[in-house]
């Protein structure tokens, strides 16, 4: 790891407290496993600073989709895989997540939706 | 070069062969040394495999007993450490996969269970090992573009360890450790051990030193026991080109050779079956004909007439 801000786990813990000692005393829960999304949003800024703003992008997508359970992230994903959705189930599902505060996501999902249309991917 | 340096067999994982794979790499490694190139791999004493892929398959057996998942035999560790797929465990009790399977998905168990399993059936370091690759997953440098761990679990990538290749000379040199590690190869030879193995069988057998080799692809050829496998005495064409004639005077010059008579020259019959690549198809197939009859690792046999006249 590098020298830098303290590290974070979703949870809020620092990640220097999640030790072999703290998982005896039962202290380590799955939240304290997950990536913070502050931790995403620096490695993004890092990406865009070494000229690679796709990935810092992808990042801040992934920084966003730290708010969702995995089963709905997975659902999302499976809802990308060409002709599994119609154009209108992808765009309310862009409609849904912008609603929740996930713009970025959103706007992939818009993107999807229209270039699946055209492109003849759409269910 | 490629993707990956892929170690499982194709039948465990059709997805996944890479274009070189576990069982290339003695000949990899030889081309990092003959090449002088760093290409990130290293020779590992046969031992300390052995002692790792041990320890590996008791630890993963001691979780599995820990959490309920399954219980499995000295027999099948044993079997593991020397595995190279699945079909090298011998019978597989399938259904217990399955239920291990469920139990994983429905309990819900996380790498923290793994961690205390580990730690409680005697392997801290590994435990230890397993939380420093949770907290470097949570830290995120690996995410950025061509990262990779190094032994202590720091982050080589684009960001900490730039390319700053700018013309020849200025680009990666291994450091002269690195060098040691890619020149000690295990079968380390020197072109004399190689012409040694690779000298004219045939001729090593025979008492006056000269032999004569056949191949069903048809290299006809007379050798001499001290020569290089391509410095042959001489050399005869393709055998479907090689007429009765031929083959007699092949015998009759290896005769001479042998006992310092003077050969006479053979013309060879070079035609386009001998030349031209829509032939090699034949060729290839009656070499695969002599190979069929090949057992590799019998003594020389002696030859009569017998039978045959």
């Amino acid at each position: 790891m590098t020298d830098g801000p303290v590290v974070h786990a979703l949870s809020g813990r620092a990640v220097d407290e999640l030790t072999l000692e703290a998982v005896r005393r039962g202290e380590v829960s799955l939240a304290d496993l997950r990536i913070h999304p502050e931790t995403l949003e620096r490695q993004a800024e890092v990406a865009a600073g070494h000229a690679n703003p796709q990935l810092a992008e992808n990042l801040r997508r992934a920084a966003e989709l730290t708010r969702l359970p995995d089963d709905e992230v997975l659902a999302i994903y499976e809802a990308l895989r060409p002709g599994r959705s119609t154009l209108e189930q992808l765009t309310a599902m862009a409609g849904e997540l912008a609603g929740r505060g996930l713009p970025r996501c959103a706007a992939l999902l818009t993107e999807a939706a229209e270039v699946y249309a055209r492109r003849g991917l759409s269910a | 070069m490629f993707s990956g340096f892929g170690s499982i067999q194709r039948y465990d994982n059709m997805f996944g062969p890479s274009n070189f794979n576990a069982e290339d790499i003695d000949d990899f490694l030889a081309m990092q040394r003959d090449w002088g190139i760093d290409g990130g791999l290293r020779t590992v004493p046969v031992e300390r495999i052995e002692a790792l892929r041990r320890d590996a398959a008791q630890a993963c057996r001691a979780v599995y007993r820990h959490l309920g998942l399954a219980d499995f035999t000295d027999d099948h560790v044993e079997r593991a450490v020397d595995a190279a797929g699945s079909k090298d465990l011998g019978d597989t009790d399938t259904l217990a996969v399955v239920s291990a399977a469920h139990a994983i998905r429905e309990g819900g168990l996380t790498v923290v269970d793994v961690v205390a399993a580990l730690d409680e059936s005697g392997y801290e370091a590994e435990a230890e090992r397993i939380m420093d690759m949770t907290r470097a997953r949570l830290a995120g440098d690996y995410l950025q573009t061509s990262a990779i761990f190094d032994e202590e679990l720091g982050v080589l990538s684009l960001v900490t360890d730039p390319n700053d290749y700018a013309g020849p000379g200025t680009g990666y040199e291994p450091s002269a450790q690195r060098l040691r590690e890619i020149d000690a190869i295990r079968q380390e030879r020197g072109v004399e051990d190689l012409r040694e193995q690779q000298a004219g069988f045939a001729a090593r057998l025979a008492g006056s030193g000269i032999g004569i080799g056949l191949q069903g692809k048809g290299t006809a050829l007379i050798h001499r026991r001290d020569l290089a496998p391509l410095a042959n005495l001489e050399l005869y064409s393709v055998a479907p080109s090689v007429t009765a004639a031929l083959y007699r005077l092949l015998g009759a010059n290896a005769a001479r050779h042998a006992k310092g008579g003077t050969p006479d020259p053979a013309r060879n019959p070079y035609s386009d079956e001998a030349i031209e690549a829509r032939y090699h198809t034949t060729v290839i197939a009656l070499m695969a004909l002599e190979r069929a009859w090949v057992k590799p690792g019998l003594p020389a046999e002696e030859l009569s007439l017998e039978g045959l006249r």
